[in-house]
């Protein structure tokens, strides 16, 4: 199910039910997937997420606790890993509200096994598509970091669609000048087009406001 | 209007005012005419000139009293003044009274030429003639009394005062009294005089006659005009009573502060109430007295007897008077009296298909009996009051049925409701049981299947994974036994239980999950506890659901000391009770009552059906299930359970 190497993906049920604990771990295993099943929510805060894909199932009727809040609790501490929910009496409300706040799936129990197996999976998905835009800026914020600081800001001035003429007035250099920083911006960021450093400038968070 | 046709109708032609008038002028001296007359038909013609002339002077005068008492609304003094002017002129006299008569004593109502001094004595005290004066006999006779000389009168020699009066104030020798009479009945008198003797012809007695007829017709006139006024009067009272009754039917005692006004007023009573029979209404009215008045008079207890006008007025259920109470024997309230002040007091029953439910009193601080005619209107107002009290009564009665009716509705509705959410909540804590292992069915056997295909096939795991269908299978079906078994017939599998046996029981089982939470249990299980007579197993379903709840309770709530406590003892006689109370946050007050009916439910193994079903067990066990918070925090559900008597049937 994997791709060639990539991290092993990784399951996470919470449902304080044993018998459907051990039911939906089964069903994961033999999709080939690794199951972390736990019986309530602050157990899963406590242990540390693994490097690799993740998605939780997630009982909306949790004691003590909700499965919505406990989604809600996820969102504060800026733990992004997408929920397929479950559950025994979803109303309409409820699944609006979870779908909104980003769940995946909501799945009313009893659900098919391939319903469950296919919303896992897009889950997965999801946040394999997360953890790929997380590297790249991860990346594109090391080229940038490579800038000088005069490189940066020309960087900033340009993608907010300054000329040079103009930018050479605002910092008081040649225009010249501005012409030779603005072709080192392109190579050490690997642009192509001036659109494509726009969506660099984007991602890292520099470009201007248009003046 | 008859007697005023007879009066009218004298011989002679009907005359004008103004043709009269010059004919008066020309009759000025008529009795020298006659002595100057020598031929006997000259006197004869002079005699009939001159019958003519008073009888035209006579007519006029008539026409002129006549039209004085039409126009006169009825003020009688202008009328008496006329007539006894014209009666005097007319018969050669020189002095008149007219007296008007009340039954017991004289009133002067009227006098001509006579001085001041003979006024001031009659008026100062009430003139009640004695048999042998003029008067007096004229009284007794009712008919004319015509004396030459009063002077010569054994009256006047046997110095009867008014008599001596007549002739020595009055100057009055020869003297004609006529009686007022009407229906045959004396209402006053009519005197003329002379200062010398000499006496009245037959033709002048009858003319004083005619205009003494008129006087009566003048009094029944003025009697007439004022009745209809104060029939009037009342009318327009009682119309006004009639819309305070409709407009304020809800305020009786409104109703009942102007009905007494207005009685107290037409009946011309100084002082008055209504007193009600307290079983019937409690408004109390006054009208008049001191500021006290409603507590001295208020006091006075309804009931018949003989010691209170209102007594004997309960007693007789009908209108009793007493004249002067000062004067009653018999009469007991007399601190009432004397703090009231009153004299004649008048009872009128309120009466109720017969029965007095209160009484109008009537009081006057002088001695001065009600007429016959303020008692029949006094009755009047009694039976509008009696319609009030009855109408505030219906009004007061309706409304109370229908608010009782709007609230038995109100009820059977929230009734139908609370049943309509326990069947809901029912059904949905059934789906949720059954849907748990159909999940589960759905995962394993989806895992299993999945297993099968894998190469090698992983058999061990296609068997744990069918293992837990079949047991899952299981659960569910367990599921509809254990709601079979709660609903099927009530004492079905009932036995004898020990409740602390089967809380310690219970706390057993879920010591486990306690610990694992962190729970301090504690238990304080009474001793000599009654048994009770159930089905083990929901009741055990109960303690278990109620324990789980506190567990979810206390678990949402961090930090603090988690504590549960069971306790059991005696409730009231052959009654016990169970407490689960737990540390938790404890519930809103305000559902209390809501969290048996609305969509609660514990999430856990074995039924877990809720505080809904709970409650609707320990219905089915003659018992009762409630929620209160706890102090300083925390909840109490209460169970209630009646105890087993060895007289009940087989357990």
């Amino acid at each position: 199910m994997s791709a060639p190497g990539e991290l092993q993906p990784t399951v996470f049920i919470i449902d304080d039910d044993a018998d459907l604990r051990e039911a939906l771990s089964s069903l994961f295993r033999s999709v080939g997937l690794q199951v972390k099943a736990l019986a309530t929510a602050p157990e899963f805060l406590q242990i540390k997420l693994p490097e690799g894909p993740t998605c939780l199932v997630l009982d909306v009727r949790l004691p003590g606790l909700s499965g919505l809040d406990f989604q809600a609790e996820l969102t504060r501490a800026k733990i992004d890993i997408p929920i397929v929910f479950m559950t025994g009496h979803g109303d309409i409300p409820m699944t609006v509200r979870a779908m909104k706040a980003g769940a995946v799936e909501f799945l009313p129990k009893p659900f098919r096994d391939q319903d469950m197996l296919d919303a896992v999976q897009a889950g997965l998905e999801r946040d394999r598509g997360r953890r790929k835009n997380a590297s790249e800026t991860a990346r594109l914020k090391a080229s940038f970091d490579t800038l000088t600081v005069r490189e940066q800001e020309i960087m900033g001035l340009v993608t907010a669609g300054l000329m040079n003429k103009q930018i050479a007035g605002q910092l008081g250099v040649s225009e010249i000048t501005v012409k030779v920083h603005r072709g080192s911006v392109m190579r050490k960021m690997n642009a192509r087009s001036l659109a494509d450093l726009v969506r660099m400038a984007d991602a890292v968070g520099v470009r201007r406001a248009p003046a | 209007m008859r007697r005023r046709a007879k009066a009218g109708s004298e011989p002679g032609m009907p005359v004008r005012g103004k043709s009269v008038a010059v004919r008066r002028r020309a009759s000025a001296k008529p009795a020298r005419n006659r002595r100057v007359s020598s031929s006997r038909r000259d006197s004869e013609l002079a005699r009939l000139k001159r019958e003519r002339r008073d009888i035209a002077e006579q007519q006029h005068a008539t026409a002129q009293v006549l039209q004085l008492i039409s126009n006169s609304s009825g003020d009688l003094q202008p009328v008496f003044a006329s007539i006894l002017e014209s009666a005097i002129r007319l018969c050669d006299a020189h002095n008149g009274v007219i007296n008007r008569w009340d039954g017991n004593a004289l009133h002067l109502a009227a006098t001509h030429n006579m001085p001041e001094a003979f006024i001031a004595v009659r008026k100062s005290l009430p003139y009640r003639p004695d048999e042998n004066s003029a008067t007096g006999r004229l009284l007794a006779r009712k008919s004319p009394i015509h004396i030459a000389d009063l002077a010569h009168d054994p009256a006047y020699l046997s110095g009867n005062p008014s008599t001596v009066a007549a002739v020595d104030l009055g100057r009055v020798r020869t003297t004609l009294a006529v009686p007022l009479l009407k229906d045959n009945e004396l209402v006053g008198s009519f005197t003329v005089g002379r200062r010398v003797v000499r006496p009245f012809t037959g033709k002048q007695i009858k003319i004083v006659q005619n205009f003494a007829a008129q006087a009566v017709v003048a009094i029944d006139n003025a009697r007439l005009l004022h009745q209809l006024q104060e029939t009037l009067q009342q009318q327009a009272a009682a119309a006004d009573v009639l819309n305070i009754v409709s407009r304020s039917t809800y305020d009786l005692q409104a109703v009942l502060d102007t009905l007494i006004e207005i009685v107290a007023r037409q009946c011309g009573a100084d002082l008055a109430a209504i007193h009600p029979e307290r079983s019937y209404f409690s408004a109390y009215s006054i009208y008049g007295g001191p500021k006290d008045h409603k507590e001295v008079a208020g006091g006075v207890a309804f009931e018949p007897g003989d010691g209170s006008v209102m007594a004997r007025t309960a007693r007789e259920g009908r209108p009793v008077q007493v004249a002067d109470v000062l004067a009653d024997s018999g009469y007991r309230l007399h601190e009432v009296q004397q703090r009231l002040g009153y004299r004649t007091v008048l009872g009128v029953p309120l009466l109720r298909e017969g029965r007095p439910v209160g009484i109008i009193v009537l009081m006057r601080s002088t001695v001065r009996p009600f007429t016959e005619q303020q008692i029949a209107l006094a009755q009047n107002f009694a039976a509008q009051a009696v319609v009030a009290i009855e109408n505030t009564r219906l009004l007061t009665e309706l409304r109370w049925r229908t608010d009782e009716l709007i609230r038995s509705v109100e009820e059977l509705e929230r009734e139908r409701n609370n049943k309509l959410m326990n069947l809901e909540a029912m059904v949905a804590s059934i789906s949720h049981e059954v849907r748990q292992p159909l999940a589960s069915i759905a995962s394993n056997g989806g895992a299993a299947l999945r297993f099968l295909g894998h190469t090698p096939p992983n058999i061990g795991e296609v068997r744990l994974a069918l293992n837990r269908t079949v047991n899952d299978s299981h659960r569910a079906s367990q599921v509809f036994d254990n709601i079979r078994a709660l609903f099927g017939k009530a004492d079905r599998g009932y036995e004898l239980i020990d409740v602390n046996d089967l809380v310690r029981g219970v706390l057993s089982s879920l010591q486990r999950e306690l610990d694992d939470h962190g729970i301090e249990t504690v238990h304080d299980l009474g001793s000599d506890l009654p048994q009770v007579t159930g089905h083990r197993g929901q009741l055990q379903e109960v303690l278990i659901n109620l324990i789980r709840n506190a567990i979810e309770a206390m678990q949402a709530d961090e930090g603090n000391r988690r504590a549960l406590l069971l306790r059991t003892g005696p409730h009231g006689s052959n009654r016990i009770f169970v407490v689960v109370q737990d540390s938790g946050p404890g519930i809103d007050p305000a559902q209390l009552e809501s969290i048996f009916d609305a969509f609660v439910t514990t999430k856990a193994q074995g039924m877990g059906l809720g505080l809904a079903l709970s409650r609707m067990i320990i219905d089915r066990h003659a018992g009762q299930l409630s929620a209160v918070p706890a102090e300083p925090r925390g909840s109490i559900f209460r169970i209630v359970l009646p105890g087993y008597l060895a007289s009940d049937s087989n357990p």
